[in-house]
């Protein structure tokens, strides 16, 4: 596929590490180390995803990503060490599809940047209208008629259970089930600890629609209260 | 061992004793007063007949002297004495007419007396001849003895050498018969009868009072004998006594001796007693009344401080009881009001208070000089002086009351924005400092209270600058260091993934690995606590079910905790227990004192986890037994502090310091406590409504 990727940091070993890391997975990098450089280069029409560090001199990231919102439409990853709750909310908003923070893990890096290039070269456009009979949830896309979840436009491989508990979450998104509830409607029947059974499951379908399983976007538990499909644009 | 009736009987000996001696002194008292000198002596009373006594006597003597009298006297019509004296007296008088035949002027009776007495009279006395013969049972009876009349005389009649009938007497014959048993004459008033009934009674009289006396004195030995078993049955009348009201006893002993007479010679007696009712009063009173001053006696003997139960003393037990309740609760009524509608309200009532007594005061001194007469003013006058001097010397004493209120009021209204400014600075409120005007008594005060609150406030900016300064350095410290630990992180995975490397240089490669994710799990850990303690952790608080969460943790770390050789012993209420947390950083909590739990337990030991849900707060403990020997006097929740301190592998040291720091940030508390090897970790969190 040779999607070109520009990596804007600061931090040359930085920007080196992530170019070896992607051309491995067989992208092409092109390189900046401030913003202002980011902005011309991100011009190139090759470059199809930005990974952008927010504290660079010049121009900081941040900036740079309102700046590139104006004149491209194309997936953008920033890069913080800031990892505060506030910090990601202000990433998101001012524009960037995701927000990794560092110390990153390589893997999750790659698994990020090959998610968001899926949304964006499958579906086109990231932002576009979903069909009818399909659940559009970020990155998962259900479709309730024959009971398939895509995760970047792969179907996942999901058993039985837990497409009956994908089903149920993805139903009701943003609604918080308690495992009682859970057991009841997918196992149709009474449990006495049905919270270690949920649980299971809730990490076995994680392992498979989360980018980084330990730190799920999607599939969450809501401590003390129970477990919902987050809500996403 | 005294028996009850023994100590029943010796009361009793006692009583009747003292009592059958009063009555045989009233009787001797009575003998003495009334029998005596009326003549019935105890030795005529005992006589055989009643015309062997004086009493006897002396009535013939008066009914002959009357006899003569009248035989003297002009007017001869009527002679009532010896009608009334009916048939036991028989009487009749002759007088010797100028023609020399005897007549007879008076006669009770139709038989002649001078021919011999009838039947049934013993007794019979001729006068005749100015000397008195006399015969009984038919006898003569010496009446004149050696002629001369002295006191010692049996019969004090005319006739004696030194006391000679009058002149004339010899013309006078007198007849006089006794009946040797008198009878009752119906309808009047025979002496001779009364006189032997008399006798009779007082015989009686006597006989009695002996045998009152005699078993008096009996009774008296005998409680003298019982003394002994008298003092128990006084301990046994003191146990009785003591449930008694004092105040029952004080009117029981003090009220008799101004009811009885009351009852026996006051207005009760005449209304509504006969005097033979009041007589039974005052005895029953006069044998009463001492044995309940006897009973008082053995009541203030033998009884503990008996004026203590009384009436009085519960009802002013009680009363100052409620007294001291209703004083709480009007206290407690008033604590409840702002400090400054409290004062305000005392005020008030001082207030109503003054202008009440000035009102009296007022009336009191206008009446007072409307009595003093100033000039001989008229009436009107009179009036409108004293009216106007009692309103001058009233507004003159008010004149000070009304300033002392007026600054006692501006005292109450500065205090209330005093006390809120107290209050404000200690919860550290910052609101302007406090004005009073200059001759306020609080100014010193409140300029005090400004001073104290600007040190604190200056105080307080000081340290939340250095807080902030802290978390700032933390936060750019833990940023500067996380930019290079990119770099070795991603430079290591390269390395890790690199091909044909030997073997050694593959471990080398997988240890920087692990340290390097170490390394930065702590510089997250050393944020996120040092933020927590600076209290700018941003937190998202709901409520929640804790139970419910920690089996969601536990479940959660199912897999580590099935890994380890630890047995889990969790004791969760079925019953959810709300709580009101973030539970993400709930979440860490817990999270972090398990892995504290899987890291530092002994092998193959048990873990309980258990909750319960209180009153007010719900408490999660965790109880494990320690692998190492746990330091004593360590606090294990301060940053860096492990069991181990030469520990090096795992864990950043900071798992209990960031439980305790987020569990303090969600509103709870994290207590550590060790017990030998037992390691126990109490979390404590309010149960929400």
């Amino acid at each position: 596929m040779h999607e070109t990727i520009l990596v804007v940091d600061d931090d040359r070993e930085i920007v080196g590490a992530i170019a070896i890391l992607l051309e491995k997975e067989g992208y092409r990098v092109i390189r900046a180390y401030n913003g202002m450089e980011a902005l011309d280069r991100v011009m190139d029409p090759a470059v199809q995803l930005l990974l952008i560090d927010v504290m660079m001199p010049r121009l900081d990231g941040l900036s740079a990503v309102m700046r590139i919102r104006d004149r491209r439409n194309l997936p953008i990853i920033v890069l913080s060490a800031r990892s505060e709750e506030t910090d990601k909310i202000l990433g998101l908003s001012v524009g960037a599809d995701d927000y990794v923070t560092k110390p990153f893990s390589p893997q999750e890096l790659a698994a990020r940047v090959r998610s968001q290039l899926r949304r964006y070269t499958r579906l086109g456009d990231v932002h576009g209208e979903a069909r009818q009979d399909e659940i559009v949830n970020g990155r998962l896309v259900y479709r309730p008629g024959d009971l398939v979840l895509a995760a970047d436009g792969e179907p996942v491989r999901l058993t039985a259970t837990e497409t009956r508990i994908v089903d149920l979450l993805m139903r009701n998104l943003g609604r918080i089930f308690p495992a009682e509830e859970i057991y009841r409607r997918v196992w149709e029947g009474e449990c006495y600890a049905p919270e270690n059974t949920v649980m299971v499951h809730i990490r076995r379908i994680r392992e498979k629609i989360e980018l980084n399983p330990r730190q799920p976007e999607y599939l969450k538990v809501v401590w003390g209260i129970g477990y919902k499909m987050e809500k996403k644009t | 061992m005294v028996t009850r009736w023994k100590k029943r009987l010796s009361l009793l000996a006692l009583v009747l004793g003292v009592d059958l001696l009063l009555v045989g002194l009233a009787g001797a008292v009575f003998a003495g007063a009334v029998l005596l000198p009326g003549g019935y002596s105890p030795q005529d009373a005992f006589q055989a007949g009643y015309q062997n006594t004086a009493l006897f006597r002396r009535e013939i003597e008066d009914q002959l002297e009357s006899a003569l009298r009248l035989a003297r006297s002009a007017d001869k019509s009527s002679w009532y004495s010896m009608e009334e004296e009916g048939s036991n007296l028989l009487c009749q008088l002759m007088i010797r007419s100028a023609s020399g035949a005897w007549q007879t002027v008076y006669s009770n009776t139709e038989t002649a007396l001078a021919g011999g007495s009838p039947v049934g009279y013993n007794f019979a006395l001729t006068y005749d001849g100015g000397r008195v013969s006399i015969h009984k049972d038919g006898e003569a009876l010496d009446i004149y003895g050696d002629g001369v009349y002295t006191p010692d005389s049996l019969w004090d009649v005319p006739g004696y050498s030194n006391r000679p009938a009058e002149e004339g007497d010899g013309d006078i014959r007198v007849y006089l018969a006794a009946i040797a048993q008198p009878v009752r004459v119906r309808g009047c008033y025979s002496s001779l009868y009364e006189l032997q009934q008399g006798l009779t009674i007082a015989r009686w009289f006597y006989l009695g009072e002996c045998a009152v006396l005699g078993l008096a004195l009996l009774l008296l030995l005998l409680a003298f004998l019982w003394r002994d078993a008298r003092r128990e049955a006084r301990l046994a009348l003191a146990r009785r006594t003591g449930p008694v009201w004092f105040e029952c006893k004080v009117l029981a002993v003090t009220a008799p001796p101004f009811l009885a007479p009351l009852f026996c010679l006051g207005f009760f007696a005449r209304a509504f007693f006969s005097y033979a009712a009041a007589l039974a009063v005052a005895a029953t009173f006069c044998l009463a009344y001492p044995w309940l001053l006897y009973l008082a006696g053995c009541d203030l003997r033998h009884n503990e401080k008996p004026w203590r139960h009384s009436l009085c003393c519960a009802l002013a037990g009680r009363v100052g009881r409620a007294l001291r309740k209703l004083r709480a609760a009007l206290s407690a009524a008033e604590l409840a009001l702002p400090l400054q509608r409290r004062f305000l309200r005392r005020g008030l009532v001082a207030a109503v208070c003054i202008l009440l007594l000035s009102i009296a005061a007022w009336f009191l001194l206008y009446l007072l000089f409307y009595n003093v007469p100033f000039y001989y003013f008229n009436f009107w006058r009179q009036c409108f002086f004293s009216l106007l001097l009692a309103t001058a010397l009233v507004l003159l004493l008010l004149a000070p009351m009304v300033w002392l209120l007026r600054r006692g009021w501006d005292l109450l209204r500065q205090l209330g924005p005093f006390t809120a400014r107290l209050s404000a600075v200690r919860s550290g409120d910052l609101a302007a400092p406090l004005e009073l005007p200059a001759d306020s008594d609080l100014r010193q005060a409140a300029e005090d209270l400004n001073g104290i609150h600007q040190g604190m406030r200056a105080a307080l900016e000081e340290r939340m600058k250095s807080e902030r300064m802290k978390v700032e350095l933390i936060a750019n410290v833990s940023h500067d260091l996380k930019t290079p630990l990119t770099s070795v992180i991603s430079y290591a995975e390269l390395l890790r993934e690199e091909e044909d490397l030997p073997e050694h240089v593959q471990d080398y490669i997988r240890i920087l690995n692990d340290k390097a994710q170490r390394l930065s799990v702590m510089v997250q850990d050393v944020f996120e606590v040092s933020k927590a303690a600076s209290g700018e952790l941003s937190l998202h608080t709901e409520r929640l079910d804790l139970g419910k969460l920690l089996r969601q943790t536990l479940a959660d770390m199912d897999e580590a905790v099935s890994q380890s050789s630890l047995t889990f012993r969790t004791e969760l209420p079925e019953a959810p227990v709300w709580i009101t947390a973030d539970g993400d950083r709930l979440y860490r909590v817990f999270q972090n004192l398990v892995q504290n739990v899987l890291e530092y337990s002994l092998e193959g030991s048990r873990v309980y986890v258990t909750l319960d849900a209180g009153k007010d707060a719900a408490t999660v403990r965790l109880k494990n037994i320690s692998r190492t020997e746990l330091p004593p006097g360590v606090d294990f929740t301060a940053r860096f502090v492990r069991g181990d301190q030469s520990r090096t592998d795992g864990g950043s040291g900071l798992g209990l310091a960031i439980a305790s720091s987020f569990t303090a940030a969600c509103g709870g508390a994290l207590r550590v406590s060790t017990d030998a090897d037992l390691f126990t970790v109490e979390v404590e969190f309010p149960l929400s409504r």
